[in-house]
């Protein structure tokens, strides 16, 4: 084809100028280390990056989260921890007052150290966070949730409780209400409680208790009767609408069995005394420290006064042994949400490096590859450099 | 003897013509759209002497420029076709370079503000987490004014360069009127020899004029050719212009259209007739890049504006009041035509927010009914209104007049209107307004969760709403829950079966019900007071960065404005692609032409020396014919 000089020469630049635009771009590659300069360079992996980028940033928000929620639980852990100290200790109070070697005087004193722990209990139940909340108040954390009300403790929060997002789709509780922990302890052996009638005026005292199958729930009374002294002691169990459901002769140490439930006396009732069998109910860990302390305080020494105090000590252990339940039961759960978060700290750091390994892949420039590539591009701009200055320098002018 | 000279001397005139031609050949190497030309020579008409032809020297019949019609239509049509995709691939590149870097795109500080929102979920109580919550969502707002001036900006310089071309495309048709009339003059004068330069010169003109717009050139037999633009419009007739004229849109005073006056002095809008060119390529971006990017963007504000209030109305602040709203609400703007009769008025709110689409809308009406279109599908409704679509409710009033139209932009306005309406950080409402309890009396095991607000208008609550438990509560054998405070009651609740939960909705809220209830167990539904440490809300609100919560709930904000990125993305990179193509045809096309018209130095180089050569030996036939001559009278002189 016929060629102007023109032409020729603007072939020759354009040919230049492309070169110079695809080596520049290289090295921008280059300096910025990143294969994808703007969106229309590969427009699909452009919003890929931006996920990805999303995903990181939410995966670094969701690990500050579970540090968080890892010092919250820490936190009610330790608490908890010195709740159930607490509670055992009252528990060895409890056994030591029950000693025959103990006195009325003694016992208050005992009582007096209960009631300090009653304080130091309501004071573990109050604690609050570095941040100032209280962690049993449920959804009013900024209000003190256990307060002193007479003689009681009353509870003032209610049963929230916070969830943390640590992973795209979970989250965990960081709080537990007070209520679930220190107010809603089953009494009793969890099914059912006895109680000595108000009255009584035996030696009877409850020994133990246990389910033999599933516990008709009911009220239900165990009466004892003795003809004469010489006769031998009967009972007999009524339920709430009077009823008699079990009754025979009875003898110390004897199982009484009856709507599922067993009941073990040691002693001697007299005639008219009774026992209250009743449908296990919540009652909170204060009321149990504050029935021991009151029972402590007016202990006797009469056989009768006696038996009030083994019962009301029985009761009390049997209730203790329920709060510590409790107090360890919520404790464990705390421990499997802290693992949980743990763990997903660890999910979460490794979805992370994963995540930086995909962006790494779709954005990061293969060296090896650019600098191949500018390196050819440099030669071959050369080359079309050269090879412009030697076919501008032709010209038949030149011969003339 | 008298022949040989004059043989010689016609050679002589001939060759310094052809040889002044190369010069002038040469002289124009570089001269844009010249086209080389020639001497074409003839031998004279001969003599009849002795019975025979005699040769009677040479001369110039024509001086012929090196022209071919098609290749310089083809030249002329690329021309526009590049000068179009290399405008747009310009523009196009910098909008993607603007959106390049993602560090200054949105989708950051989307991710800051929901981060900060979790924060504040996990410390609800706390007022420094709320104040960073406000803060970073001055930045999201912040982010969105800037994305969206940046698209003004780009608007506004479209606004000037618009003006400039059409400057630029009256200048050049008046430059080829005159010319049609100088060529016109001279081929009358020359009988019908072609003017060689003039045309070059009007033929470079065109080619100017199509680097601006898209042209159809007729020729008359005049010699002089008549330019056309658009559907005919012309442009250029005979040795008279008619200039175009910009003027501000009917429905946006803020842009430029590109038109005709009409009698009334009104500016006819030929903008979509006109393709191609420079103003094609500008008019192109405006519709099919810039306009949908933008109301993208305002998409996303919308949709966030319009979801996030949502969520944080069903929640409570600090202060124990329901949350009101946390970005100001935006609306859809309707712009009126300035031809309407002014009698009609049109109102569009935005019903749903996932449903919107980003598109935009036209009003017609015409034979007593309105007729809407969807500017970007062209699917239309035909009715009375109001009219429902994509999550846009329109309604019209008043007695419209035939031809009353309006432009419904549904989101392109919002990136710039979006703006935080809390100030103060007690009113960021990361609390739920309900709170549930069980009686600590309650014997059974039994307790509600998952308590969600659907409907914040019932709150807060008048009276507690209490369920107790009731084993006859629908009947004897039927147990379930007797319910105080709100209507609805009793539910029906089986511990037996249903003891691992059971879902209620009462009300304005819905709940979960678990566990084996004792009869008279109590659960409450009271007024969150207090409720401080609840982040409820908070969490939910956190939820919305990655729920699918638009474009009929398949794309999450960061998604929606992804679409956006990735559009203008593939956009800028056909752009790129159409560029180079069209580059590349044009190149070819050029190289074509030039190859007829164009100088070769090397090519003009030997032929001059061909016609000096010629030249040598014509003055050498006058110097023999001297010599003749001579030795004739010095025969003769005696």
């Amino acid at each position: 084809m016929r060629m102007s000089s023109v032409q020729i020469f603007q072939q020759g630049i354009s040919a230049i100028l492309m070169q110079q635009a695809e080596a520049a771009r290289t090295e921008q590659q280059l300096a910025t280390g990143r294969r994808i300069l703007s969106p229309s360079d590969d427009p699909a992996a452009a919003t890929q990056i931006m996920d990805i980028t999303e995903d990181l940033e939410r995966v670094d928000q969701f690990q500050r989260n579970a540090n968080a929620a890892e010092g919250q639980l820490a936190l009610e852990e330790t608490v908890l921890a010195d709740a159930g100290t607490l509670i055992q200790r009252v528990r060895e109070l409890v056994v030591q007052a029950n000693n025959a070697t103990q006195t009325p005087e003694t016992r208050r004193n005992i009582a007096i150290e209960i009631e300090a722990r009653i304080d130091e209990l309501v004071g573990l139940a109050n604690t609050r966070d570095a941040g100032g909340e209280y962690i049993f108040g449920g959804f009013q954390s900024q209000s003190q949730p256990f307060f002193r009300q007479g003689s009681d403790v009353a509870y003032a929060g209610d049963d929230g409780q916070r969830f943390v997002q640590v992973g795209n789709s979970v989250q965990v509780a960081v709080r537990d209400s007070g209520a679930d922990v220190f107010m809603r302890v089953p009494s009793g052996n969890g099914t059912f409680s006895v109680a000595p009638g108000a009255g009584n005026s035996g030696t009877a005292v409850i020994d133990a208790t246990a389910t033999t199958g599933p516990f008709a729930s009911d009220d239900y009374t165990i009466g004892f009767s003795q003809a004469t002294p010489a006769d031998p002691v009967t009972y007999q169990v009524t339920d709430s609408s009077a009823t008699a459901i079990a009754s025979g002769t009875y003898s110390e140490g004897q199982a009484l069995e009856f709507a599922g439930a067993r009941v073990i006396l040691k002693g001697t009732p007299a005639a008219g005394d009774t026992f209250e069998v009743r449908p296990s109910r919540s009652q909170d860990i204060f009321g149990t420290l504050r029935d021991i302390a009151d029972a402590l305080n007016t202990s006797g020494t009469t056989p009768a006064e006696q038996a009030d105090l083994n019962n009301a000590m029985t009761i009390a252990l049997g209730d203790l042994d329920q709060a510590l339940g409790k107090v360890l039961e919520v404790r464990s759960d705390v421990g499997v949400r802290l693992q949980h978060v743990q763990s997903q700290l660890d999910v979460n750091e490794s979805f992370n490096l994963q995540l930086q390994e995909t962006l790494s892949g779709i954005r990061d420039l293969d060296f090896a590859e650019a600098v191949t590539r500018f390196n050819l591009q440099l030669t071959a701009l050369e080359a079309a450099q050269q090879s412009f200055a030697r076919m501008q320098g032709l010209s038949l002018f030149n011969f003339l | 003897m008298a022949d040989l000279l004059n043989i010689g001397s016609s050679a002589l005139l001939s060759l310094q013509r052809a040889i002044s031609t190369t010069g002038h050949n040469i002289a124009n190497a570089n001269t844009e759209g010249f086209s080389r030309q020639r001497v074409n020579l003839e031998t004279q008409p001969p003599e009849f002497a002795g019975g025979n032809f005699v040769g009677n020297g040479v001369r110039v019949d024509s001086v012929e420029r090196f022209y071919d019609q098609f290749l310089s239509v083809e030249v002329r049509e690329r021309t526009s076709l590049e000068a179009r995709s290399g405008t747009l691939n310009d523009l196009t590149s910098r909008l993607d370079q603007l959106i390049a870097d993602p560090s200054t795109g949105l989708a950051p500080v989307i991710d800051r503000f929901f981060g900060a929102v979790q924060d504040v979920a996990t410390n609800p109580s706390s007022l420094p987490e709320r104040q960073v919550l406000l803060g970073e969502a001055r930045v999201l707002a912040d982010r969105f004014h800037d994305l969206d001036s940046n698209f003004r900006n780009l608007d506004a310089e479209l606004n000037g360069r618009i003006g400039a071309v059409v400057a630029d495309i009256n200048a050049l048709s008046e430059s080829i009127a005159s010319l049609n009339g100088q060529i016109s003059r001279a081929t009358a004068r020359s009988q019908g020899n072609p003017p060689n330069d003039l045309l070059d010169q009007r033929d470079q003109l065109v080619n100017e004029l199509a680097r601006r717009i898209d042209v159809t050139v007729v020729e008359e037999s005049s010699g002089s050719v008549n330019v056309m633009i658009g559907n005919g419009q012309p442009l250029v007739v005979g040795n008279t212009a008619r200039a175009i004229q910009t003027g501000a849109s009917a429905v946006d005073s803020s842009r430029l259209v590109v038109g005709v006056a009409n009698a009334s002095g009104a500016i006819t809008d030929l903008g979509r007739f006109l393709r191609g060119g420079e103003l094609g390529g500008l008019l192109d971006f405006r519709e099919q890049v810039l306009d949908p990017a933008r109301n993208q963007l305002g998409l996303v504000a919308t949709g966030i504006t319009a979801v996030v209030n949502d969520q944080h109305r069903l929640g409570m602040d600090l202060q124990g009041s329901a949350g009101g709203d946390f970005f100001t609400p935006l609306q859809a703007a309707v712009g009126a035509f300035s031809s309407n009769s002014g009698l009609s008025s049109a109102s569009v709110s935005i019903d749903n927010a996932a449903a919107l689409t980003g598109d935009e809308y036209t009003l017609r009406f015409d034979g007593g009914l309105w007729t809407l279109t969807n500017r970007s599908t062209g699917s239309t409704q035909t009715g009375g209104g109001p009219f429902n679509v994509d999550g846009l409710e329109i309604s019209v009033s008043g007695t419209p007049s035939n031809g009353d139209a309006f432009i419904i932009q549904p989101t392109r306005q919002n990136a710039a209107l979006f703006d935080l309406a809390l100030d103060n950080p007690r009113r960021v409402a990361a609390a739920s307004p309900l709170r549930s309890d069980a009686s600590l009396g309650n014997a059974g095991d039994v307790s509600i969760d998952g308590l969600s607000v659907t409907d914040a208008s019932g709150l807060p609550l008048s009276a507690p709403v209490s369920l107790s438990f009731n084993p006859d509560a629908l009947g004897p054998g039927v147990p379930g829950f007797d319910v105080a405070g709100a209507a609805g009651g009793p539910l029906a609740y089986d511990p037996a079966s249903e003891g691992n939960g059971k879902s209620f909705t009462l009300g304005g809220f819905e709940f979960t019900v678990s566990g084996t209830p004792q009869t008279g167990d109590t659960l409450t539904v009271v007024n969150n007071t207090n409720g401080s440490g609840d982040n409820r809300n908070a969490l939910a609100l956190a939820g919305l960065q990655t729920s699918n919560t638009l474009l009929g709930g398949s794309a999450s904000f960061q998604d929606t404005y992804g679409n956006m990125v990735a559009d203008i993305g593939v956009q800028a990179r056909q752009a790129q692609s159409n560029s180079r193509t069209d580059g590349v045809l044009l190149e070819q096309a050029v190289a074509d032409r030039e190859s007829v018209a164009g100088v070769n130095l090397d090519e003009e180089a030997a032929n001059l020396i061909r016609f000096q050569q010629a030249y040598q030996g014509a003055a050498q036939v006058i110097a023999v014919a001297d010599q003749l001559f001579q030795t004739l009278l010095a025969a003769t002189r005696r």
